[in-house]
């Protein structure tokens, strides 16, 4: 019951008009808040199409067929809800950009899985996409999604270099360790995401400066770390977006970045040395593997192509290719599986060189392949599952068919990196990035006489 | 002035209930599982005999969003098994080791336990059980006992021979295999980390010695790739 006061009649009139507009206050912040108090909406998946496939790039010899093979999937979240998609391909290929376009059936051979295979018996290489029609739905996919993918025959002239049996426990020790600190997030230390039922996450990629300097990404910290050649470890003062995935010096002294948004397909960011932002790129594929500079610009490889896209000045479009453009004529062209690693500098009449890497030891991933001349500098693991579990990375520095340097580096990698990033070449040599419970550094192995002396 | 004080006192309410409101940029008990998890309609949907590798993709890729290509991921849920399909981790920030934040994704034992739908219990034997995607269900497996288990619902496999849908497990993670790379890594698909969430990104856990190779078993057709194409063409 209220009490009468003087003037309550008014009183009640305005607590009940704030009252009301309370209520309208409150109705408009539910409505303006309900989104993060609930998370969005469930969602159903809408019909979608998507191709695998792992580029047959550097076939070995004429008398193999090549096989081209796509994995299909159809993602649904309900099977009574969710309609199953029916697709069919075909793979089109020409022997080169001015000539006809040829279609191949590819067979259905189940559980999503389409393949075809080619002879090439009157060309050396081949330029191919595969078109993809779900039935059910029409939608139409093309992998590579712009542009063809390019086949090239290895050539006779192929040095081939076999490793043998990898001899586990022969490693060689670093130069000097470049720099080295806990994990945290104090000044000379290095973050880290680790727990149960997660990735145990470290800093993700570094780069090495013309004058020896070293930047790092420390993605876990959202901070890009800068070690000057002669001085201490200092955050640089730049605004990133998104988790930074890989970092290079571009021939210009600024630095690139690959960040990963919250939301949207990768961006790369160009610095000014300063940290000015001087540009952003957002890629065209949403999985990215790896950043390179070289002569001919900033390319990064994605998936599911696996074509590596030109990052295009401001204003200009992007450019895809099966190789890694070195310059305006050439393309590094990279062909690894288990058994053997197959690099080849191409041109767009054939192959100028190429190597062929062979090894009685299963090999893992290619971290590192460069191309100066005829010299090839190469990073591969070499691992075992028997008897025990063993992986170590092999340098191999190789001029034609001559090995002119070779060692063993143990994998330190107690937190992840990027997938291709615990190695880089710079000036003083060969750096690796070695991480354990204890913390993160970057090791420097010298490769000539002049990498032997401490940089400065 | 009496509009003043109703404008007053409706940006006041609008204010705080700004403050206390939780978003993800301010809070982390954004309510995903109580919204939108073990409701009714999202009881699992079975036995799954014919539950393929190809299915567990189909199945697995569904927190990443639609399409995947545009570069969406999915939440990440330390304990948890519930997700949505819009591609976007809707309860960003959990404190990671809390069971009980409540938001949307699975970890990646949780979510392998899904996407390979493996029955409920340890040792149940046989077979297929398929769950909704809003169906809260983790199973009974961490990443250590996927690395070394070898029971009625999985084992272990040589790494050199994971292919598609088999997965690779050290002591604190596991993820599916998706497809391989020229260079030789691998696209996995998994439940990486609160700050990641749900997604595919290349990894090099096939040759690193902290990680096994683990495979579903009972699949129903052979490894992918081992069929030989048609007759060749000649180009």
């Amino acid at each position: 019951m209220l009490h009468r006061i003087p003037g309550g009649k008014r009183l009640t009139k305005r607590f009940a008009a704030v009252l009301a507009a309370m209520t309208v206050g409150a109705g408009l912040g539910i409505a303006i808040f309900q989104p993060s108090l609930s998370g969005s909406a469930p969602q159903e998946a809408t019909p979608q199409l998507l191709i695998e496939h792992r580029p047959p790039r550097l076939p070995a010899t004429t008398a193999d067929p090549v096989v081209f093979s796509y994995q299909t999937f159809c993602p649904w979240a309900h099977p009574e809800t969710s309609a199953p998609c029916k697709p069919t391909g075909r793979l089109e290929v020409r022997t080169s950009a001015s000539e006809p376009v040829r279609s191949i059936t590819l067979n259905d051979v189940g559980e999503g899985r389409f393949n075809a295979s080619v002879v090439l018996a009157t060309t050396s290489s081949l330029e191919y996409r595969a078109v993809f029609v779900d039935e059910n739905s029409g939608l139409r996919k093309t992998l590579p999604p712009k542009g063809f993918d390019r086949v090239t025959m290895m050539p006779s002239t192929t040095h081939t270099i076999s490793l043998g049996e990898h001899e586990f426990g022969r490693t060689t020790d670093p130069t000097e360790t470049v720099i080295s600190g806990g994990w945290g997030k104090g000044i000379g230390q290095f973050g880290l995401d680790a727990g149960s039922e997660q990735a145990t996450i470290g800093p993700a990629a570094f780069t090495v400066g013309a004058d020896g300097a070293l930047v790092i990404a420390d993605q876990v910290n959202g901070r890009l770390l800068l070690k000057p050649a002669a001085g201490e470890l200092a955050t640089l003062p730049v605004a990133q977006l998104g988790l930074t995935r890989d970092v290079v010096f571009d021939g210009l002294g600024n630095l690139t970045l690959l960040n990963m948004p919250n939301r949207g397909t990768p961006v790369v960011s160009t610095l000014s040395a300063a940290g000015a932002l001087l540009g952003n790129h957002s890629l065209s594929q949403a999985i990215p593997e790896v950043m390179a500079v070289t002569a001919a610009g900033t390319f990064v490889q994605t998936h599911p192509s696996s074509l590596w896209e030109k990052v295009p000045m401001p204003g200009g479009a992007s450019s895809f290719s099966g190789g890694l453009p070195l310059d305006d004529q050439r393309q590094l062209v990279l062909d690894a599986s288990n058994e053997e690693v197959r690099v080849a500098v191409t041109t767009a009449t054939g192959v100028e060189r190429a190597w062929r890497i062979t090894s009685a030891t299963t090999l893992g991933e290619v971290q590192l392949a460069r191309v100066s001349g005829d010299t090839l500098d190469l990073v591969v693991r070499a691992y075992a599952e028997q008897p025990t579990k063993q992986a170590e990375f092999v340098y191999l520095r190789v001029a034609g068919d001559t090995v002119t340097k070779r060692f063993n580096m143990p994998a330190v990698e107690w937190a992840e990196t990027s997938a291709l990033s615990q190695f880089e070449l710079g000036v003083g040599g060969l750096y690796q990035t070695r991480s354990t419970p204890d913390g993160f550094s970057i090791v420097r192995f010298a490769l000539s006489t002049s990498d032997e002396r401490i940089l400065p | 002035m009496k509009r003043l004080h109703l404008i007053g006192a409706i940006c006041l309410c609008l204010a705080l209930f700004g403050l206390v409101a939780p978003s993800p940029a301010y809070g982390y008990h954004t309510n995903f599982q109580q919204q939108w998890c073990n409701l009714p309609t999202s009881s699992g949907f079975g036995d799954m005999p014919g539950w393929r590798r190809q299915a567990s993709i189909n199945y697995g890729t569904t927190p990443i969003g639609i399409p995947p290509e545009t570069g969406g991921k999915g939440g990440y849920q330390w304990g948890g098994g519930c997700w949505d399909s819009d591609g976007m981790d809707d309860s960003p920030g959990d404190p990671p080791g809390d069971p009980n934040t409540g938001g949307e994704g699975g970890d990646c034992s949780g979510f392998t336990f899904k996407t390979w739908a493996l029955r409920g219990s340890a040792g149940e034997t046989g077979g297929f059980r398929g769950y909704d995607i809003y169906k809260n269900i983790h199973g009974p497996y961490t990443a250590s006992s996927f690395q070394t288990g070898d029971n009625s619902g999985f084992g272990p496999m040589t790494k050199s021979r994971a292919d598609m849908a088999d997965a690779f497990a050290s002591s604190s993670h596991i993820g599916i295999v998706y497809s391989r790379t020229t260079s030789n890594t691998d696209v996995i698909l998994q439940a990486k980390s609160e700050s990641e969430g749900t997604l595919m990104k290349t990894e090099t856990y096939r040759g690193n010695s902290s990680y096994n190779g683990v495979r579903r078993k009972n699949w129903t057709e052979v490894d992918p790739g081992v069929e030989v194409a048609g007759v060749p063409v000649r180009i």
